[in-house]
Protein backbone atom coordinates (compact mmCIF):
# COMPACT_ATOMS: atom_id res chain seq x y z
CA UNK A 1 0.00 0.00 0.00
CA UNK A 2 2.80 2.63 0.80
CA UNK A 3 4.72 1.38 -2.50
CA UNK A 4 1.66 2.58 -4.66
CA UNK A 5 1.19 5.51 -2.34
CA UNK A 6 4.32 6.45 -3.34
CA UNK A 7 3.70 5.71 -7.16
CA UNK A 8 0.96 8.06 -6.93
CA UNK A 9 3.01 10.64 -4.86
CA UNK A 10 5.72 11.07 -7.71
CA UNK A 11 3.66 10.62 -10.59
CA UNK A 12 1.43 13.80 -9.13
CA UNK A 13 -1.77 11.64 -9.53
CA UNK A 14 -2.20 12.52 -5.87
CA UNK A 15 -0.49 15.16 -3.63
CA UNK A 16 0.70 14.59 -0.17
CA UNK A 17 -1.78 17.73 1.20
CA UNK A 18 -4.93 15.61 -0.80
CA UNK A 19 -4.09 12.25 0.61
CA UNK A 20 -3.45 13.85 4.78
CA UNK A 21 -6.80 15.61 3.96
CA UNK A 22 -8.37 12.10 3.06
CA UNK A 23 -7.27 10.64 6.28
CA UNK A 24 -8.03 13.40 8.89
CA UNK A 25 -11.64 13.34 7.07
CA UNK A 26 -12.31 10.23 8.09
CA UNK A 27 -10.43 10.79 11.20
CA UNK A 28 -13.25 13.50 11.92
CA UNK A 29 -16.22 11.25 10.92
CA UNK A 30 -15.52 7.99 12.86
CA UNK A 31 -13.08 8.90 15.71
CA UNK A 32 -16.23 10.25 18.04
CA UNK A 33 -17.72 6.58 17.74
CA UNK A 34 -14.38 5.19 18.14
CA UNK A 35 -11.98 6.97 19.87
CA UNK A 36 -9.14 6.12 18.25
CA UNK A 37 -7.12 9.49 18.63
CA UNK A 38 -6.28 11.13 21.60
CA UNK A 39 -5.14 14.24 20.23
CA UNK A 40 -5.39 14.80 15.91
CA UNK A 41 -2.59 17.61 14.59
CA UNK A 42 -4.38 18.68 11.39
CA UNK A 43 -2.57 21.97 11.06
CA UNK A 44 1.01 20.26 11.39
CA UNK A 45 -0.15 17.59 9.25
CA UNK A 46 -0.98 19.85 6.41
CA UNK A 47 1.94 21.59 6.84
CA UNK A 48 4.46 18.83 6.74
CA UNK A 49 2.57 17.60 3.92
CA UNK A 50 2.86 20.71 1.77
CA UNK A 51 6.71 20.74 2.74
CA UNK A 52 6.72 17.24 0.55
CA UNK A 53 4.75 18.81 -2.28
CA UNK A 54 6.87 21.44 -2.93
CA UNK A 55 9.96 19.32 -2.97
CA UNK A 56 8.22 16.68 -5.51
CA UNK A 57 6.77 19.80 -7.45
CA UNK A 58 10.56 20.88 -7.62
CA UNK A 59 11.66 17.61 -9.02
CA UNK A 60 13.46 16.34 -5.55
CA UNK A 61 13.66 12.81 -4.77
CA UNK A 62 11.40 11.45 -1.71
CA UNK A 63 11.75 8.57 0.14
CA UNK A 64 9.04 5.42 0.88
CA UNK A 65 7.43 7.34 3.78
CA UNK A 66 8.03 10.99 2.70
CA UNK A 67 4.20 12.24 2.50
CA UNK A 68 2.64 9.16 3.82
CA UNK A 69 0.18 9.95 7.12
CA UNK A 70 0.60 7.81 9.80
CA UNK A 71 -0.14 7.31 13.75
CA UNK A 72 1.59 7.13 16.93
CA UNK A 73 0.67 5.41 20.07
CA UNK A 74 0.21 8.11 23.27
CA UNK A 75 3.39 7.08 24.85
CA UNK A 76 5.56 7.74 22.08
CA UNK A 77 7.45 11.13 23.07
CA UNK A 78 6.66 13.67 20.08
CA UNK A 79 8.52 17.38 21.07
CA UNK A 80 5.99 20.00 22.65
CA UNK A 81 2.99 17.65 22.21
CA UNK A 82 1.17 16.29 24.78
CA UNK A 83 1.51 12.70 25.98
CA UNK A 84 -0.63 11.32 28.62
CA UNK A 85 0.18 7.43 28.02
CA UNK A 86 -4.09 7.14 28.43
CA UNK A 87 -3.55 8.44 32.19
CA UNK A 88 -4.81 10.99 34.09
CA UNK A 89 -1.21 12.01 35.95
CA UNK A 90 0.01 12.66 32.51
CA UNK A 91 -2.80 14.92 31.19
CA UNK A 92 -1.34 18.05 30.54
CA UNK A 93 2.45 16.47 30.34
CA UNK A 94 4.19 18.13 27.39
CA UNK A 95 6.94 15.87 26.03
CA UNK A 96 9.95 18.05 25.89
CA UNK A 97 12.08 15.81 23.33
CA UNK A 98 11.16 13.47 20.54
CA UNK A 99 11.26 9.40 20.87
CA UNK A 100 14.32 8.38 19.10
CA UNK A 101 11.75 6.72 16.16
CA UNK A 102 9.62 9.45 16.03
CA UNK A 103 13.10 11.86 15.54
CA UNK A 104 14.16 9.12 12.51
CA UNK A 105 10.53 9.55 11.03
CA UNK A 106 9.94 13.04 10.83
CA UNK A 107 13.79 13.39 8.97
CA UNK A 108 11.91 10.38 6.48
CA UNK A 109 9.16 13.25 5.65
CA UNK A 110 6.50 10.87 7.24
CA UNK A 111 3.25 12.87 8.19
CA UNK A 112 2.28 12.59 11.69
CA UNK A 113 -2.23 12.96 12.45
CA UNK A 114 -2.04 12.52 16.08
CA UNK A 115 -1.55 9.86 18.67
CA UNK A 116 -3.90 6.98 19.42
CA UNK A 117 -5.74 5.64 22.53
CA UNK A 118 -4.27 3.21 24.88
CA UNK A 119 -4.51 1.47 28.18
CA UNK A 120 -2.83 3.07 31.04
CA UNK A 121 0.14 3.04 30.55
CA UNK A 122 0.00 0.26 28.11
CA UNK A 123 -1.34 -2.35 31.00
CA UNK A 124 -4.18 -4.19 29.56
CA UNK A 125 -5.65 -5.79 26.27
CA UNK A 126 -8.50 -4.30 25.12
CA UNK A 127 -7.74 -0.29 25.99
CA UNK A 128 -10.97 -0.42 29.05
CA UNK A 129 -7.92 0.56 31.50
CA UNK A 130 -7.35 3.88 29.55
CA UNK A 131 -8.41 6.82 31.65
CA UNK A 132 -10.10 8.43 27.98
CA UNK A 133 -12.33 5.80 27.49
CA UNK A 134 -12.48 2.71 25.77
CA UNK A 135 -11.67 2.46 21.83
CA UNK A 136 -13.81 0.36 19.83
CA UNK A 137 -13.39 -2.21 17.34
CA UNK A 138 -14.42 -0.94 13.69
CA UNK A 139 -15.87 -4.46 13.10
CA UNK A 140 -18.07 -4.44 15.95
CA UNK A 141 -18.29 -1.79 18.15
CA UNK A 142 -20.06 -3.41 20.61
CA UNK A 143 -16.54 -5.38 20.97
CA UNK A 144 -13.19 -4.19 22.31
CA UNK A 145 -10.18 -2.80 19.48
CA UNK A 146 -7.92 -5.16 21.93
CA UNK A 147 -4.89 -3.54 23.47
CA UNK A 148 -2.68 -2.04 24.93
CA UNK A 149 -2.60 -0.62 21.49
CA UNK A 150 -5.97 -1.00 20.63
CA UNK A 151 -6.26 2.38 18.98
CA UNK A 152 -3.12 2.43 16.46
CA UNK A 153 -4.67 -0.99 15.47
CA UNK A 154 -8.16 0.64 15.01
CA UNK A 155 -6.74 3.39 13.08
CA UNK A 156 -4.97 1.50 10.62
CA UNK A 157 -8.16 -1.22 10.52
CA UNK A 158 -10.60 1.67 9.97
CA UNK A 159 -8.35 3.98 7.35
CA UNK A 160 -7.54 6.83 9.77
CA UNK A 161 -4.01 6.53 8.96
CA UNK A 162 -2.06 4.53 6.14
CA UNK A 163 0.29 3.05 9.39
CA UNK A 164 0.83 3.41 12.59
CA UNK A 165 3.23 2.50 16.04
CA UNK A 166 2.18 0.61 18.86
CA UNK A 167 4.46 -0.78 22.03
CA UNK A 168 4.26 -4.63 22.27
CA UNK A 169 5.30 -5.59 26.32
CA UNK A 170 3.02 -9.00 26.36
CA UNK A 171 1.08 -8.65 23.05
CA UNK A 172 -0.04 -5.29 23.00
CA UNK A 173 1.07 -4.92 19.44
CA UNK A 174 -0.23 -8.10 18.20
CA UNK A 175 -3.41 -8.56 20.28
CA UNK A 176 -4.93 -5.58 18.81
CA UNK A 177 -3.67 -6.61 15.39
CA UNK A 178 -5.75 -9.96 15.68
CA UNK A 179 -8.59 -8.57 17.25
CA UNK A 180 -9.08 -5.43 14.42
CA UNK A 181 -7.65 -7.62 11.30
CA UNK A 182 -4.33 -6.07 10.68
CA UNK A 183 -0.77 -6.89 10.36
CA UNK A 184 1.24 -6.02 13.64
CA UNK A 185 4.66 -6.88 14.52
CA UNK A 186 6.91 -6.80 17.44
CA UNK A 187 10.74 -7.37 16.88
CA UNK A 188 13.59 -8.74 18.73
CA UNK A 189 14.09 -7.20 21.85
CA UNK A 190 16.80 -4.67 20.95
CA UNK A 191 16.06 -3.75 17.18
CA UNK A 192 14.26 -0.41 18.30
CA UNK A 193 15.06 2.01 20.37
CA UNK A 194 12.56 2.52 23.51
CA UNK A 195 14.07 6.36 24.31
CA UNK A 196 11.02 8.42 24.50
CA UNK A 197 8.53 5.58 24.63
CA UNK A 198 7.18 5.67 28.42
CA UNK A 199 8.34 2.62 30.02
CA UNK A 200 5.91 0.35 31.38
CA UNK A 201 8.64 -2.70 31.84
CA UNK A 202 11.58 -2.20 30.58
CA UNK A 203 13.12 -5.83 29.39
CA UNK A 204 10.14 -6.54 27.66
CA UNK A 205 9.08 -2.96 26.02
CA UNK A 206 9.67 -3.23 22.64
CA UNK A 207 7.91 -0.86 19.44
CA UNK A 208 6.63 -1.78 16.37
CA UNK A 209 4.73 -1.05 13.52
CA UNK A 210 0.48 -1.77 12.60
CA UNK A 211 -0.11 -2.47 8.71
CA UNK A 212 -2.49 -3.17 6.16
CA UNK A 213 -0.10 -5.84 4.38
CA UNK A 214 3.50 -7.30 5.37
CA UNK A 215 5.63 -5.24 2.35
CA UNK A 216 4.14 -1.99 4.45
CA UNK A 217 5.71 -3.67 7.78
CA UNK A 218 9.00 -4.60 6.05
CA UNK A 219 9.53 -0.67 4.76
CA UNK A 220 8.61 0.35 8.05
CA UNK A 221 10.88 -1.59 9.99
CA UNK A 222 13.75 -0.76 8.26
CA UNK A 223 12.78 2.97 8.81
CA UNK A 224 12.81 2.73 12.43
CA UNK A 225 15.37 0.03 13.40
CA UNK A 226 18.81 0.81 14.56
CA UNK A 227 21.06 1.72 17.24
CA UNK A 228 20.61 4.57 19.70
CA UNK A 229 23.38 5.48 22.07
CA UNK A 230 20.02 6.59 24.77
CA UNK A 231 19.21 2.75 24.77
CA UNK A 232 22.27 0.63 25.47
CA UNK A 233 20.17 -2.40 24.69
CA UNK A 234 19.72 -1.74 20.89
CA UNK A 235 22.23 -3.17 18.49
CA UNK A 236 23.73 -2.20 15.14
CA UNK A 237 22.50 -4.67 12.80
CA UNK A 238 22.15 -4.20 8.86
CA UNK A 239 18.85 -4.39 7.98
CA UNK A 240 16.79 -4.01 4.62
CA UNK A 241 13.65 -5.85 5.08
CA UNK A 242 11.93 -4.53 2.00
CA UNK A 243 14.86 -5.25 -0.70
CA UNK A 244 14.85 -8.99 0.83
CA UNK A 245 11.24 -9.65 1.08
CA UNK A 246 10.09 -11.95 -0.62
CA UNK A 247 7.29 -14.96 -0.50
CA UNK A 248 8.23 -18.38 1.45
CA UNK A 249 6.97 -22.03 2.01
CA UNK A 250 8.17 -24.18 0.47
CA UNK A 251 11.01 -26.37 2.31
CA UNK A 252 10.28 -24.27 5.50
CA UNK A 253 10.18 -25.65 8.74
CA UNK A 254 7.00 -24.82 10.71
CA UNK A 255 6.44 -25.75 14.43
CA UNK A 256 3.20 -25.85 15.50
CA UNK A 257 2.70 -25.35 19.30
CA UNK A 258 0.27 -28.21 20.58
CA UNK A 259 0.03 -26.00 24.04
CA UNK A 260 -2.46 -23.12 22.47
CA UNK A 261 -4.27 -25.34 19.41
CA UNK A 262 -5.76 -27.41 22.92
CA UNK A 263 -9.02 -26.49 24.73
CA UNK A 264 -7.68 -22.85 25.16
CA UNK A 265 -8.93 -22.04 21.93
CA UNK A 266 -11.79 -20.89 20.34
CA UNK A 267 -13.23 -23.93 18.12
CA UNK A 268 -13.72 -21.32 15.08
CA UNK A 269 -10.09 -20.07 15.70
CA UNK A 270 -8.40 -23.64 15.66
CA UNK A 271 -10.21 -24.25 12.55
CA UNK A 272 -9.08 -21.52 10.63
CA UNK A 273 -5.29 -21.92 12.06
CA UNK A 274 -5.93 -25.46 10.82
CA UNK A 275 -6.90 -24.40 7.15
CA UNK A 276 -3.17 -22.19 7.57
CA UNK A 277 -1.11 -25.14 8.50
CA UNK A 278 -2.90 -27.62 5.76
CA UNK A 279 -2.10 -24.83 2.92
CA UNK A 280 1.26 -24.84 4.10
CA UNK A 281 1.58 -28.27 4.17
CA UNK A 282 0.07 -28.54 0.66
CA UNK A 283 2.74 -26.07 -0.73
CA UNK A 284 5.88 -27.54 0.54
CA UNK A 285 6.44 -26.87 4.42
CA UNK A 286 7.05 -28.96 7.06
CA UNK A 287 5.02 -29.03 9.65
CA UNK A 288 6.08 -30.65 12.56
CA UNK A 289 3.66 -30.85 16.23
CA UNK A 290 6.05 -29.02 18.77
CA UNK A 291 6.13 -28.63 22.69
CA UNK A 292 8.33 -26.16 24.66
CA UNK A 293 8.88 -27.52 28.14
CA UNK A 294 8.16 -24.49 30.90
CA UNK A 295 6.36 -22.17 28.36
CA UNK A 296 2.95 -22.52 30.54
CA UNK A 297 5.08 -21.05 33.31
CA UNK A 298 5.54 -18.01 30.82
CA UNK A 299 2.36 -15.73 31.84
CA UNK A 300 3.28 -16.24 35.49
CA UNK A 301 7.14 -15.18 35.06
CA UNK A 302 5.79 -12.83 32.88
CA UNK A 303 3.21 -10.79 35.70
CA UNK A 304 5.86 -10.94 38.13
CA UNK A 305 8.27 -9.78 36.14
CA UNK A 306 6.54 -6.78 34.57
CA UNK A 307 4.72 -5.61 38.02
CA UNK A 308 8.25 -5.79 39.44
CA UNK A 309 9.35 -3.28 36.54
CA UNK A 310 6.39 -1.43 37.07
CA UNK A 311 6.64 -0.59 40.67
CA UNK A 312 9.98 0.76 40.20
CA UNK A 313 9.33 2.51 36.63
CA UNK A 314 6.24 4.12 37.69
CA UNK A 315 7.63 5.59 41.11
CA UNK A 316 8.55 9.09 39.29
CA UNK A 317 4.71 9.60 38.77
CA UNK A 318 4.45 11.16 42.35
CA UNK A 319 3.56 14.92 41.23
CA UNK A 320 7.18 16.55 41.83
CA UNK A 321 8.91 17.15 38.69
CA UNK A 322 5.90 16.66 35.88
CA UNK A 323 2.03 15.53 35.93
CA UNK A 324 -0.28 16.62 37.92
CA UNK A 325 0.42 17.74 41.46
CA UNK A 326 -2.04 17.76 44.42
CA UNK A 327 -1.18 20.51 46.87
CA UNK A 328 -0.86 19.22 50.57
CA UNK A 329 0.07 20.18 53.96
CA UNK A 330 3.33 17.69 53.66
CA UNK A 331 5.22 16.16 50.87
CA UNK A 332 4.52 12.96 52.12
CA UNK A 333 0.87 13.58 51.29
CA UNK A 334 1.62 15.84 47.78
CA UNK A 335 2.74 11.94 46.96
CA UNK A 336 0.00 10.06 48.24
CA UNK A 337 -2.67 12.49 46.64
CA UNK A 338 -1.49 13.49 43.33
CA UNK A 339 -0.93 9.22 42.82
CA UNK A 340 -4.21 8.77 43.78
CA UNK A 341 -5.95 11.02 41.75
CA UNK A 342 -3.67 10.67 38.62
CA UNK A 343 -3.29 6.60 39.02
CA UNK A 344 -6.22 4.21 37.38
CA UNK A 345 -6.82 0.53 39.09
CA UNK A 346 -5.01 -1.48 37.23
CA UNK A 347 -1.43 0.22 37.61
CA UNK A 348 -2.17 0.65 41.09
CA UNK A 349 -2.65 -2.95 41.53
CA UNK A 350 0.39 -3.70 39.57
CA UNK A 351 2.94 -1.14 41.57
CA UNK A 352 1.59 -2.61 44.97
CA UNK A 353 2.14 -6.32 43.77
CA UNK A 354 5.53 -5.29 42.27
CA UNK A 355 6.32 -3.79 45.61
CA UNK A 356 5.79 -6.59 47.31
CA UNK A 357 7.27 -9.03 45.25
CA UNK A 358 10.53 -6.59 45.34
CA UNK A 359 10.39 -6.25 49.16
CA UNK A 360 12.88 -7.73 51.29
CA UNK A 361 12.52 -11.29 51.83
CA UNK A 362 10.60 -11.95 49.10
CA UNK A 363 13.16 -11.01 46.17
CA UNK A 364 14.84 -13.97 45.76
CA UNK A 365 11.88 -16.20 45.85
CA UNK A 366 9.98 -13.75 43.40
CA UNK A 367 12.17 -11.60 41.19
CA UNK A 368 14.80 -13.74 40.80
CA UNK A 369 12.83 -16.81 40.60
CA UNK A 370 11.17 -15.33 37.40
CA UNK A 371 14.76 -14.21 35.81
CA UNK A 372 15.94 -17.63 35.98
CA UNK A 373 12.45 -19.05 34.85
CA UNK A 374 13.14 -16.63 32.08
CA UNK A 375 16.16 -18.18 30.63
CA UNK A 376 14.84 -22.04 31.39
CA UNK A 377 12.41 -20.83 28.84
CA UNK A 378 14.45 -19.12 26.42
CA UNK A 379 17.29 -21.60 26.44
CA UNK A 380 13.97 -23.66 25.46
CA UNK A 381 12.88 -21.47 22.71
CA UNK A 382 16.83 -22.18 21.39
CA UNK A 383 16.59 -25.79 21.62
CA UNK A 384 13.28 -25.78 19.44
CA UNK A 385 14.22 -23.08 16.66
CA UNK A 386 17.21 -25.59 16.19
CA UNK A 387 14.97 -27.54 13.97
CA UNK A 388 12.35 -25.44 13.36
CA UNK A 389 12.16 -22.40 12.01
CA UNK A 390 10.19 -20.65 12.86
CA UNK A 391 6.65 -21.35 15.22
CA UNK A 392 2.99 -21.00 14.72
CA UNK A 393 0.18 -20.15 17.01
CA UNK A 394 -3.06 -18.49 17.13
CA UNK A 395 -2.13 -14.92 18.15
CA UNK A 396 -5.61 -14.68 20.34
CA UNK A 397 -7.47 -17.65 21.97
CA UNK A 398 -10.73 -16.05 19.93
CA UNK A 399 -12.34 -13.27 18.45
CA UNK A 400 -12.06 -9.90 20.25
CA UNK A 401 -14.27 -9.86 23.03
CA UNK A 402 -17.33 -7.72 24.40
CA UNK A 403 -16.87 -4.24 26.01
CA UNK A 404 -17.22 -4.62 29.64
CA UNK A 405 -16.89 -8.81 29.40
CA UNK A 406 -13.30 -9.56 31.32
CA UNK A 407 -13.40 -5.96 33.08
CA UNK A 408 -14.41 -7.77 36.30
CA UNK A 409 -11.73 -10.16 36.89
CA UNK A 410 -8.06 -8.93 36.48
CA UNK A 411 -6.21 -12.60 36.52
CA UNK A 412 -8.80 -13.81 33.83
CA UNK A 413 -8.16 -11.19 31.57
CA UNK A 414 -4.44 -11.77 32.52
CA UNK A 415 -4.59 -15.46 30.51
CA UNK A 416 -6.25 -14.23 27.45
CA UNK A 417 -2.39 -12.97 26.96
CA UNK A 418 -1.37 -17.06 26.86
CA UNK A 419 0.21 -17.26 23.05
CA UNK A 420 1.79 -13.71 22.81
CA UNK A 421 3.22 -13.40 26.18
CA UNK A 422 6.26 -16.51 26.06
CA UNK A 423 7.76 -13.87 22.91
CA UNK A 424 8.41 -10.88 25.00
CA UNK A 425 9.50 -13.47 28.09
CA UNK A 426 11.94 -15.18 25.43
CA UNK A 427 12.91 -11.75 23.74
CA UNK A 428 11.78 -13.15 19.85
CA UNK A 429 10.58 -11.12 16.70
CA UNK A 430 6.75 -12.47 16.03
CA UNK A 431 4.22 -11.14 13.44
CA UNK A 432 0.37 -10.93 13.70
CA UNK A 433 -1.20 -11.36 10.19
CA UNK A 434 -5.11 -12.03 9.37
CA UNK A 435 -5.99 -16.25 9.19
CA UNK A 436 -10.13 -15.42 8.52
CA UNK A 437 -13.22 -14.54 10.08
CA UNK A 438 -15.14 -15.80 12.46
CA UNK A 439 -19.00 -15.60 11.84
CA UNK A 440 -20.50 -14.44 15.64
CA UNK A 441 -24.27 -13.04 15.32
CA UNK A 442 -23.97 -11.59 11.42
CA UNK A 443 -20.10 -9.96 12.28
CA UNK A 444 -16.91 -11.07 10.77
CA UNK A 445 -14.63 -11.21 13.91
CA UNK A 446 -10.93 -11.15 12.16
CA UNK A 447 -8.62 -13.86 13.45
CA UNK A 448 -5.11 -13.14 13.80
CA UNK A 449 -2.12 -15.95 13.19
CA UNK A 450 1.18 -15.46 14.70
CA UNK A 451 4.74 -16.13 13.84
CA UNK A 452 7.48 -16.03 15.76
CA UNK A 453 11.14 -16.85 14.25
CA UNK A 454 14.59 -17.04 16.12
CA UNK A 455 16.29 -14.09 17.40
CA UNK A 456 16.86 -11.14 14.63
CA UNK A 457 15.13 -13.53 12.07
CA UNK A 458 12.53 -10.83 11.52
CA UNK A 459 13.29 -11.33 7.69
CA UNK A 460 12.41 -15.24 7.67
CA UNK A 461 9.30 -14.12 9.63
CA UNK A 462 8.62 -11.35 7.07
CA UNK A 463 9.00 -13.91 4.07
CA UNK A 464 6.58 -17.01 5.55
CA UNK A 465 3.97 -14.40 6.14
CA UNK A 466 4.07 -13.06 2.96
CA UNK A 467 3.38 -16.39 1.55
CA UNK A 468 0.47 -16.99 3.82
CA UNK A 469 -0.51 -13.21 2.97
CA UNK A 470 -0.64 -14.07 -0.54
CA UNK A 471 -2.95 -17.34 -0.39
CA UNK A 472 -5.60 -15.26 1.00
CA UNK B 1 5.42 -19.27 49.47
CA UNK B 2 2.50 -20.85 50.84
CA UNK B 3 1.61 -17.80 52.75
CA UNK B 4 -1.36 -15.52 52.13
CA UNK B 5 -1.08 -11.83 52.24
CA UNK B 6 -3.14 -9.98 54.65
CA UNK B 7 -4.44 -6.71 54.41
CA UNK B 8 -2.22 -5.07 56.62
CA UNK B 9 0.69 -6.71 54.07
CA UNK B 10 -1.32 -4.70 51.11
CA UNK B 11 -1.47 -1.06 53.59
CA UNK B 12 2.16 -1.33 54.35
CA UNK B 13 3.20 -2.37 50.74
CA UNK B 14 0.46 0.74 49.45
CA UNK B 15 2.34 3.02 51.78
CA UNK B 16 5.54 2.12 50.89
CA UNK B 17 4.45 2.38 47.22
CA UNK B 18 3.00 5.92 48.13
CA UNK B 19 -0.35 4.73 46.83
CA UNK B 20 -3.26 5.85 48.93
CA UNK B 21 -6.03 3.48 48.96
CA UNK B 22 -9.61 3.34 50.55
CA UNK B 23 -10.88 0.28 53.01
CA UNK B 24 -12.52 -1.00 49.90
CA UNK B 25 -9.59 -1.03 47.71
CA UNK B 26 -7.48 -2.05 50.64
CA UNK B 27 -10.03 -5.05 51.03
CA UNK B 28 -10.50 -5.73 46.96
CA UNK B 29 -6.18 -5.23 46.13
CA UNK B 30 -5.73 -7.88 48.92
CA UNK B 31 -8.22 -10.82 47.10
CA UNK B 32 -6.97 -9.69 43.96
CA UNK B 33 -2.94 -10.14 45.16
CA UNK B 34 -3.39 -13.04 46.68
CA UNK B 35 -4.91 -14.58 44.02
CA UNK B 36 -2.26 -13.66 41.62
CA UNK B 37 0.44 -15.08 43.79
CA UNK B 38 -1.00 -18.10 44.08
CA UNK B 39 -1.05 -17.89 40.33
CA UNK B 40 3.41 -16.66 40.72
CA UNK B 41 3.63 -20.11 42.92
CA UNK B 42 4.05 -22.51 40.46
CA UNK B 43 7.19 -21.17 39.54
CA UNK B 44 8.53 -22.18 42.70
CA UNK B 45 8.48 -25.90 41.79
CA UNK B 46 10.74 -25.55 38.90
CA UNK B 47 14.59 -26.00 39.66
CA UNK B 48 16.13 -23.04 37.97
CA UNK B 49 18.93 -22.52 39.78
CA UNK B 50 21.44 -23.98 37.02
CA UNK B 51 20.04 -22.98 34.12
CA UNK B 52 22.83 -20.95 31.64
CA UNK B 53 21.86 -17.55 31.56
CA UNK B 54 20.90 -17.30 27.42
CA UNK B 55 22.12 -13.59 25.92
CA UNK B 56 20.09 -13.02 22.75
CA UNK B 57 22.85 -10.47 21.61
CA UNK B 58 25.85 -13.00 21.67
CA UNK B 59 28.20 -9.77 21.83
CA UNK B 60 31.99 -10.65 22.06
CA UNK B 61 32.46 -6.73 24.13
CA UNK B 62 30.45 -4.26 26.58
CA UNK B 63 28.59 -1.94 24.53
CA UNK B 64 29.18 0.96 26.43
CA UNK B 65 29.31 5.19 25.97
CA UNK B 66 31.82 7.67 26.59
CA UNK B 67 31.68 9.61 29.76
CA UNK B 68 30.57 12.76 29.11
CA UNK B 69 28.82 15.93 29.28
CA UNK B 70 26.67 16.59 26.46
CA UNK B 71 25.25 20.28 25.25
CA UNK B 72 21.70 20.16 25.31
CA UNK B 73 20.27 22.74 23.52
CA UNK B 74 17.34 25.41 25.38
CA UNK B 75 14.03 24.44 24.18
CA UNK B 76 14.66 20.69 25.73
CA UNK B 77 15.69 22.89 29.48
CA UNK B 78 12.49 24.94 28.97
CA UNK B 79 10.31 22.07 28.02
CA UNK B 80 11.36 20.38 31.14
CA UNK B 81 11.08 23.29 33.28
CA UNK B 82 7.20 24.55 31.79
CA UNK B 83 6.22 20.43 33.07
CA UNK B 84 7.36 21.49 36.73
CA UNK B 85 3.98 22.03 38.75
CA UNK B 86 5.20 24.61 40.63
CA UNK B 87 8.41 26.62 40.42
CA UNK B 88 10.53 30.17 41.39
CA UNK B 89 12.60 31.51 39.38
CA UNK B 90 14.44 28.93 37.54
CA UNK B 91 14.01 25.92 40.28
CA UNK B 92 11.44 23.54 40.97
CA UNK B 93 9.35 24.40 44.29
CA UNK B 94 8.47 21.35 46.38
CA UNK B 95 7.62 21.05 50.43
CA UNK B 96 9.61 21.06 52.78
CA UNK B 97 11.53 17.63 52.35
CA UNK B 98 13.98 17.91 55.48
CA UNK B 99 11.82 19.61 59.06
CA UNK B 100 14.34 22.43 60.72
Amino acid sequence: MIKELHQKLIEGEITSVELTKKYLKQIKKRNPELNTFLDVYEKQALKEAKKVDKKIEAGKEIGLLEGIPYAVKDNFCVKDEIATAGSKILENYKAPYDNFVIKKLKKAGAILLGKTNLDEFAMGTSTENSAFGVTKNPVDTKRVAGGSSGGSAATVADDQAVWSLGSDTGGSIRCPASFCGVVGMKPTYGRVSRSGLIAMASSYDQIGPFTKTVEDTAIILDEICGQDPKDNTTVFKNTNFFNNLKSEIKGKKIGVLKEFMGEDADKEVKKIIQKKINWAKKNGAEVFDIEIPGIKHSLAVYYLMICSEVSSNLARFDGIKYGKRKETKDILNTYLDSREKGLGDEVKRRIILGTYSLSAGYKDAYYKKAQEVRDLIKQNFRKVFEEVDLILTPTMMGPAFKIGEKCDDPLKLYLVDISTVPVNVAMLPAISINAGFSKVKGKNLPIGMQLIGPWWQEQSILNTALAFEKMS
Amino acid sequence: MSKKITIEDVKKTAELARIKLTKAEEKRFTKDIDKTLDFFADIQEIKSNKVKRFDHYQLNENQLRTDEVLEKEDSLRNGIKNNFPESKDDYLKVKTVIKK
